[in-house]
C-alpha cells in the first residue's frame, strides 16, 4: 500500500493487481486510467462486472456458460443434438465454435481427472453426462479433453462408463499443425501424426 | 553448477507460471533431481513440449554444487517410449501409482540404477496389458522391489518378531508394518498395529515368479497389503490408492 494513495485508490489498484498477468505497475496504470476515465465510462465497467457475476450461471443440460437456465447453444433447434462434445472448461467452447465448422451440442466437464493433485471423477460433470446419453437420442460423443496426461485419462474414463452403451465414442484428431514444419515439429507431435495418420 | 547429462524419466510435473514447469525427474546415476525447466510449455522449447509424467528421455540438467536450490533443465529429448500408457486406464493408474510411491520414497540425489532400471522395465510391461487383472502383478511385483531398494523390505518367510517359520499350518498369519513383516500367532497379541494375511497370499508374494497365474483375489488381497504397509511408511495414504483399490476389489 503506498501511502502517498488516498485509500480508494490503494484499494483499487490491489483489486486489479490480483488479476492474472497483471503486476504492480500495470495495476497503478490501469487504477490511474479508471481515475481519470468518464464517470459514465468507469461505472460501466462496474456493472459489467457486476452483471457476470450475477447473471451467468451454468446450463441446466451442459454446464456451459449460460444467462438463462439452458445456454444458446442447447436451445438452438438446428444444431446436431445427437452428437456431443466433451469438453473441460466453457473456453474449450468458445474456441471450438471458432472455427465454425461445429452443429454439436456440449457437454462441460469443469476440469479433468487428475488423481494426484486430488481431483476425482465425481468433482466433475460426468454422471450428468452420462445420464443425458442414457436418456437417448445421441448418437456420438466426441472427445475434446486437452492432449495431455489428464485430459487422456479423463477422456479414458468417461469411454470406460460409456462402453456398454449403443454410442459411438470419437475423440478430436492430434498431430501436425497447418503451417508447421515437419523439421521443426516436437517428436511427440510427430509420433501422434505418424500413429493417427488417415487415408488420403 | 555441476552440468548432468543423462536418460530421465520424469516422475512429476508442476506448472510453475503460464510457459515453465517444476519438474522432478529420476536419472539412473544420480537419483531423483527437482528442476525448474522455463519456457517447457511453449510451442517451441528446448524440453519437446510440455514435460508430463511418464516422459522418458534424454536430459541436460544444471545442478547446483550446493544441493540448495533447484536445479535448471535445459533440454530434454523426449522419446515418447511410454505413450501406449495413455491409451488404456488400467496401465495409465498403475503407471501413476508406480511414479508416485517411487517419488515418496527416495530423497534427491540419492541414487538407485536397479530401481530405475525396474521402473522402466515395470511401464514398458504395463504398455502391454489393458486389464486389471494383467497390470496388477507387474505393479505388486514392482512395489517389492521399490521397498526392497528403499531398505524397507518386509520379512515374509517367518515371523519378524522371533524367527519361527510361518509357511505351515495354514491358519491366518498377520502383517504389521512396524514390525516391517510377519507375525506368528504366539507374537501377534504384543502388537497393536497390525492387519491380518491369508497363508496363500503370503506364499504367494514369497514367489515372485507365481504372480502372473495368481488368482484376482490374491492379486488385491497382496495390493491391499501393500497399500496398507506403504500408508504406514508415508504417514499418509497414497493419493492412488484409493481409486486403485477400488478398481482392484472389483476386478476380484
Amino acid at each position: 500500500m503506498n501511502p502517498a494513495y488516498t485509500q480508494s485508490l490503494n484499494k483499487l489498484i490491489e483489486q486489479f493487481g490480483n488479476l492474472p498477468g497483471i503486476g504492480p505497475k500495470t495495476a497503478e496504470r490501469l487504477a490511474f486510467h479508471i481515475l481519470k476515465a468518464e464517470p459514465q465510462e468507469a461505472l460501466a465497467l462496474a456493472e459489467a462486472i457486476r452483471d457476470v457475476k450475477t447473471n451467468i450461471h451454468q446450463c441446466r443440460v451442459c454446464f456451459n456458460l449460460a444467462e438463462s437456465e439452458v445456454c444458446g447453444i442447447c436451445a438452438d433447434t438446428r444444431r446436431e443434438h445427437n452428437v456431443i462434445c466433451v469438453v473441460e472448461q466453457p473456453k474449450d467452447v468458445i474456441s471450438l465454435e471458432k472455427t465454425g465448422l461445429c452443429r454439436w451440442v456440449y457437454h462441460v466437464l469443469n476440469g479433468h481427472i487428475a488423481p494426484l493433485e486430488g481431483v476425482e471423477p465425481d468433482d466433475l460433470t460426468i454422471d450428468a453426462l452420462v445420464k443425458r446419453i442414457r436418456a437417448g437420442g445421441v448418437t456420438e460423443v466426441v472427445m475434446a479433453t486437452n492432449p495431455n496426461l489428464e485430459g487422456d485419462g479423463t477422456s479414458l474414463y468417461i469411454h470406460s462408463l460409456l462402453r456398454n452403451m449403443d454410442v459411438k465414442v470419437t475423440r478430436l484428431a492430434r498431430g501436425l499443425p497447418t503451417g508447421s514444419a515437419i523439421e521443426f515439429s516436437a517428436a511427440s507431435i510427430l509420433q501422434d501424426a505418424i500413429l493417427g495418420r488417415t487415408p488420403f | 553448477m555441476i552440468k548432468l547429462k543423462e536418460v530421465a524419466l520424469c516422475l512429476r510435473a508442476v506448472n510453475y507460471s503460464d510457459t515453465s514447469q517444476v519438474v522432478t525427474l529420476l536419472t539412473r546415476e544420480h537419483g531423483k533431481i527437482a528442476a525448474i525447466a522455463k519456457g517447457a510449455r511453449r510451442p517451441k522449447s528446448a524440453f519437446d513440449g510440455a514435460i508430463e509424467p511418464f516422459a522418458y528421455g534424454q536430459v541436460m540438467v544444471m545442478i547446483s554444487e550446493s544441493h540448495d536450490t533447484l536445479s535448471t533443465l535445459t533440454e530434454f529429448v523426449q522419446s515418447g517410449r511410454f505413450r501406449s500408457l495413455r491409451s488404456n486406464l488400467a496401465a495409465m493408474h498403475a503407471g501413476l501409482f508406480a511414479l508416485e510411491l517411487t517419488e515418496a520414497s527416495f530423497e534427491q540425489s540419492d541414487p538407485h540404477p536397479t530401481l530405475f532400471d525396474a521402473l522402466v522395465d515395470m511401464l514398458d510391461r504395463l504398455g502391454q496389458y489393458d486389464k486389471m487383472q494383467a497390470v496388477l502383478p507387474v505393479l505388486i511385483d514392482y512395489q517389492l522391489t521399490l521397498l526392497d531398494e528403499a531398505g524397507v523390505a518386509p520379512r515374509l518367510d517367518a515371523c519378524t518378531n522371533c524367527g519361527a517359520p510361518t509357511g505351515s499350518g495354514g491358519k491366518d498369519l498377520y502383517f504389521s508394518s512396524a514390525a516391517n513383516g510377519l507375525l506368528c500367532g504366539g507374537c501377534e497379541q504384543a502388537f497393536t498395529e497390525k492387519r491380518r494375511l491369508s497363508p496363500a497370499c503370503c506364499a504367494m508374494l514369497n514367489r515372485r515368479a507365481a504372480f502372473t497365474a495368481a488368482p484376482p483375489a490374491l492379486l488385491t488381497e497382496a495390493e491391499q497389503l501393500l497399500v496398507y504397509h506403504f500408508t504406514e511408511l508415508m504417514h499418509r495414504p497414497p493419493k492412488m490408492a484409493k481409486y486403485f483399490v477400488t478398481r482392484a476389489n472389483a476386478m476380484s
